[in-house]
């Protein structure tokens, strides 16, 4: 997978590539991925390491509030805060 | 082991270690259903507990790789002892990887150098495969929380300092640091097991024991979505390369027995059947070898797919290491039944392989959703991570 440059301004397609292996069906930017109920329980790690990993923050204790992780959306704005870039 | 994978100087004597301490005692523990005390803080002093932790953290800095060949050649040598090392290590994990500042000063350096043991509390009575059934439950009083209920199957219970323990609140799932001398908390055996009866298992009681609120790790909503998952990717990874080594000890035992002439002078390995066996067994120990350094690498490396990897690389080599263990009992004979004969120990041990964090079942549905994802990413246009 194609990393995204950090310091690229819009994560959105990155998340949205990553979601589309686990929700088959289409989702919005802003739909809460955690109520659609196609999530397992190893699936919020598994989004906590590619966060990590494509967008080169760390992602702390006091970041696991699912508020960060709900939707495309919360994400992107998730990863704005931690690298300090207003989306 | 290949020395280039010594983890740098860390895993230096390891092997040696394994042959002079602990293969050959390793029978007596099973008998008496306990390690010997003081044998986890040995590993400790080695490098060998928490040993992923930066030295900064009291660690030695072991790369995922390094730490797959640990838990191989421990688990050559005995199975308890490698789940002990294990469970104590999904402690420090998580503590590691979602404790507060002062947490990991607390605990990672006591935990690494063995001065405590930790202990993993989340199964129950009813509660296993199906952690959403848990009954523990800690309440919110003031600042602190409240700790009630039962937990069974903890391996390192006799000997723990610290238990990592999850309980519902009103808000979810949250893991809990429990220090042994809490009032409250009680401990007690439980009845001897099929296999690893060393690993000192205990059912451990909580009644109203009194949380400082710095015992919370992760968050009250982070139990089972964050903090759980941290520490079984580890688990599980750990378990496959213990199976690995045992398959593998099992292997060479069964090879050095087969290959010894009889009283008429025919060796077992020259009977084709027994080399089917042997076959066998050599293609288990090598898939199952090249699954863990995958496994390892990608957990080195933070893959998003090393998690389910875990899993596979458990769900595999355990498989291979019930059918390894079996297949050298069969070749040693009636002399494989005896207690005291390192084949017949494995034995028993692979079998629990298959049951403990998580059962080979439940890991195949795991497993088949990472397959999913897998081919749904590709069909997408993106590679595997
Ligand atoms: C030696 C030993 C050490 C252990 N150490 C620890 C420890 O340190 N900490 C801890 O918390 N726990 C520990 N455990 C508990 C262990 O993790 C559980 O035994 C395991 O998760 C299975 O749960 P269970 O025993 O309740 O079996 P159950 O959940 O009742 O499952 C029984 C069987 O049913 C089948 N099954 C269950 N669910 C499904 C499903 N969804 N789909 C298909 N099949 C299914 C499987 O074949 C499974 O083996 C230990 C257990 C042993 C034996």
């Amino acid at each position: 997978m194609t990393r995204a440059v950090e310091g690229d301004c819009d994560p959105r397609s990155a998340i949205r590539a990553f979601l589309r292996r686990f929700i088959a069906q289409p989702i919005g930017d802003g739909d809460d991925i955690f109520n659609l109920g196609h999530v397992d329980s190893l699936f919020a790690i598994q989004l906590v390491l590619f966060l990590e990993r494509e967008f080169a923050i760390k992602v702390e204790n006091r970041d696991l509030d699912l508020d960060n992780f709900r939707s495309v959306e919360m994400m992107a704005a998730f990863i704005g805060k931690k690298r300090g870039v207003a989306h | 082991m290949a020395e280039e994978c010594d983890g740098g100087g860390a895993l230096a004597g390891l092997r040696g270690f394994v042959r002079a301490a602990v293969v050959s005692a390793a029978s007596d523990w099973d008998r008496a259903g306990m390690l010997p005390e003081g044998i986890l803080a040995e590993l400790g002093r080695r490098g060998w507990l928490a040993s992923f932790l930066e030295p900064a953290e009291g660690g030695v800095g072991l790369d995922m790789v390094a730490y797959g060949r640990l838990h191989e050649e421990l688990g050559c040598g005995c199975s308890s002892l490698r789940c002990a090392v294990t469970a104590h290590d999904m402690v420090a994990v998580a503590v590691r990887r979602w404790g507060e500042v002062g947490q990991r000063q607390r605990w990672l350096s006591r935990l690494a150098r063995g001065e405590v043991v930790g202990a993993f509390a989340l199964s129950e009575s009813g509660a296993g495969s199906d952690v959403s059934a848990m009954r523990t439950v800690a309440r919110r009083e003031g600042d602190r929380f409240v700790l009630d209920g039962k937990k069974r199957w903890v391996t390192n219970g006799l000997r723990a300092g610290v238990f990592l323990v999850f309980a519902r609140t009103a808000e979810g799932a949250g893991a809990f640091l429990v220090p042994r001398d809490t009032p409250g908390l009680t401990l007690s055996p439980m009845e001897p097991l099929l296999g690893t009866r060393a690993v000192g298992i205990s059912e451990v009681t909580f009644e109203g024991c009194r949380l400082a609120p710095e015992a919370l790790v992760g968050g009250v909503r982070a139990g089972l979505r964050f903090v759980l998952p941290a520490a079984l990717a580890l688990g599980r990874y750990a378990i496959a390369c213990g199976c690995l080594g045992m398959a593998r000890a099992c292997l060479d035992a069964a090879i050095e027995h087969a290959g010894r002439p009889s009283a008429s002078g025919v060796s077992l390995s020259s009977h084709q059947l027994v080399c089917r066996m042997i076959a066998r067994m050599v293609a288990g120990v090598r898939a199952a070898g090249l699954l863990c350094r995958a496994c390892g690498a990608s957990l080195e490396a933070g893959a998003p797919g090393s998690v389910p990897e875990a899993a596979l690389a458990k769900y595999f080599a355990s498989g291979v290491a019930r059918e390894v263990t079996a297949d050298a009992v069969q070749i040693f004979g009636g002399e494989g039944c005896l207690q005291g004969n390192i084949v017949e120990r494995f034995f028993r041990d692979a079998k629990v392989m298959e049951i403990i964090e998580g059962a080979n079942e439940v890991l195949e549905l795991v497993i088949a959703r990472h397959g999913i994802h897998e081919y749904l990413a590709m069909a997408g246009g993106e590679g595997r991570d």
